[in-house]
């Protein structure tokens, strides 16, 4: 097991190393220069711009940048961004609302899609099995953006259940609308897999013989079925849990959440390299985590994959 | 989008074994009625996309300040835009990015992902290698950071170069059914004894292993159409998208967005969009059902 571990990890270190050069080549890349910007039409005196070109490292080459900002990285001394803001302080602050956000909707979307997969796929052909189809048809094909703004509109500016936006009502309130949306557009795929997987274990040979062998249908259903079909529910959970970060961006700005999507929606805006290589590499490692997460519960799961 | 494509494709996984022959897949589609009528939808507006015209004779630059925001007269069913522009003739003119988007980003895509799913699946080793390495460190990068972090390094971005992005960087899953369906084929008798027999291999792709493992990645690019086409809304909407001369329903549902007291303005670009995005998927939807085997038997 901590064998398996380790060559994973060491696995990703060159996977990592590609895609921090990568992004930080991309903002790196990017035109125009991020202090002369910031500073907007106001003429910067040359010695306060050449001292703080230094600060930032900004003359420095390419690759010395690059190592830099993985210095920063690793020792966790991350400085501040161009407008000098504590990037810790910062990190600190929004770390908690991306968290806060995701888990609930994780939560919601996790809860509503099983209880609907599970039934649906059970009670195939029914009443509710019908309705879910072609209800996860409708939520997957239209676009998370148009989803995101309908439930503002509808609960947050007509009802007035819900704040609009902004966090100024605190948990659980400020997040509630946000992380329903966010429920309501994942929770279709997860209900959508459940149904199918259990639906094909429920006809699978093994079932089957279980039956014919005499079996109550309540250990069919926990030792046989559930274990089974669940597979591929626990990689789309996985799928889902390192997809939040991308996620956050969107629903970050609509909702106006001040994130860690936000922060790095705002940092590839102003050119600052060294947040957004941080935010990439942190949004890596955990891909990398929870990915090894999966294949570590799937091995508890099912000793066909059991990782030595 | 992408978790669209992995349930759809969990649905899709046992598609290998005997495929309909082109004629027969028409007539299985053509006999539900779902597939006509959304194939007709997006009939119309791939015409909408190529000549506004034939359906709004007004000129959607052609702007009044003092309307602005005004709801519905008539003559302009769909009301007033910020600018005091007729919003009908804006919503029409706005289909074009997202038909490009759907023909462009789902056919290239479909090419991208089959030709190096071809080519990883059929030559394992070195060439598997590269491929499937390069496909690990695009799948570690969460999509929409790259994108952004893309889009913003580009001055004057066109809806081809939008498209070429997606396209790059969004290969990868396409790729790996491909890989994953040419592994089951490949071994088959009629590829051995092409193989025999000395047909080069670009042939022996061309002919043998693309018909015979195509199906999956073709139900798999059509269900995800209708994720690319929001897809290219959310980054217009993010401002890494299309720019403001430019008509887009992306840049319609951004301006919406600061302006909650109309909601006309929101109202018909989402609802455009969502039609247009459902009739992929219900396309999809049945070209999938229409390739079961199951149904075969």
């Amino acid at each position: 097991m901590i064998r398996f571990v380790l060559r994973r990890i060491l696995a990703a270190i060159p996977i990592g190393l590609i895609v921090t050069l990568g992004v930080f080549a991309l903002v790196f890349a990017m035109p125009g220069d991020p202090l002369r910007e910031l500073a907007g039409d106001k003429p910067i005196p040359a010695a306060v711009m050449a001292a703080k070109r230094a600060q930032f490292h900004l003359d420095d080459p390419f690759i010395v940048q690059y190592l830099l900002s993985m210095k920063d990285l690793f020792t966790g001394h991350f400085g501040t961004t161009f407008a000098g803001a504590d990037i810790g302080d910062q990190l600190r602050l929004r770390i908690p609302v991306t968290l806060k956000l995701a888990t609930m909707s994780l939560v919601f979307q996790w809860i509503a899609g099983l209880l609907f997969g599970l039934y649906a796929g059970f009670r195939r052909n029914g009443i509710v099995d019908r309705m879910l189809l072609l209800a996860t048809l409708v939520v997957l094909a239209v676009p998370g953006l148009v989803l995101y703004f309908t439930g503002q509109y509808l609960f947050g500016v007509e009802l007035k259940w819900l704040p609009v936006s902004g966090t100024r009502d605190g948990w659980p309130m400020a997040y509630l609308l946000p992380a329903i949306c966010i429920a309501i557009a994942g929770f279709a795929g997860m209900a959508r897999l459940t149904r199918t997987t259990i639906v094909d274990t429920s006809n699978a040979d093994f079932v089957k013989t279980a039956r014919a062998k005499g079996l109550g249908e309540q250990r069919i259903l926990w030792r046989h079925v559930l274990p089974n079909a669940l597979l591929p529910v626990v990689t789309l959970m996985g799928i889902d849990f390192a997809g939040i970060f991308a996620g956050a961006v969107l629903a970050e700005s609509i909702f106006n959440l001040p994130g860690l999507g936000q922060f790095l929606f705002q940092s590839i805006r102003f050119k600052e390299g060294g947040v957004v290589v941080l935010l990439s590499t942190l949004a890596f490692v955990m891909f990398i985590a929870i990915n090894l997460v999966v294949d570590i519960v799937y091995g508890f799961i099912d000793p066909r994959v059991r990782n030595v | 989008m992408s978790e669209a494509q992995q349930v759809f494709g969990t649905e899709t996984q046992d598609l290998e074994g005997r495929t309909l022959s082109n004629t027969e897949l028409l007539r299985a589609l053509l006999r539900k009625p779902q597939f006509v009528v959304c194939l007709v939808l997006v009939a119309v507006f791939f015409v909408m996309a190529a000549v506004p015209r034939l359906f709004t004779s007004v000129d959607p630059r052609f702007c009044e300040l003092a309307k602005s925001a005004h709801s519905r007269a008539p003559g302009h069913p769909f009301g007033f835009d910020i600018q005091g522009c007729d919003y009908f003739a804006n919503v029409i003119y706005g289909a074009r990015p997202s038909v490009l988007v759907s023909l462009v980003a789902g056919i290239g895509g479909f090419v991208v992902a089959a030709v190096l799913g071809l080519l990883a699946g059929y030559f394992p080793g070195l060439v598997d290698t590269a491929i499937s390495r390069i496909a690990d460190v695009l799948f570690a990068l969460p999509g929409l950071i790259a994108l952004i972090v893309i889009l913003n390094s580009v001055p004057n971005r066109s809806i081809w170069i939008i498209v070429a992005i997606i396209l790059v960087t969004g290969w990868p899953q396409g790729m790996r059914v491909m890989r994953s369906t040419v592994f089951s084929v490949r071994n088959r008798e009629y590829v051995l004894a092409a193989r025999s027999i000395g047909v080069p291999p670009v042939r022996i792709l061309r002919r043998h292993v693309f018909p015979n493992a195509m199906a999956p990645l073709l139900a798999m690019t059509t269900l995800g159409i209708g994720g690319l086409i929001g897809l290219e809304a959310v980054l217009t909407f993010l401002g890494v998208g299309l720019q403001p001369p430019s008509i887009s329903w992306g840049s319609q549902f951004g301006v919406a967005a600061s302006y909650r007291d109309s909601p006309h303005l929101f109202i018909w670009p989402a609802l455009f969009i969502s039609t247009m995005t459902i009739s992929f998927m219900i396309i999809g939807d049945s070209i999938r059902d229409a390739l079961d085997p199951k149904l075969l038997r």
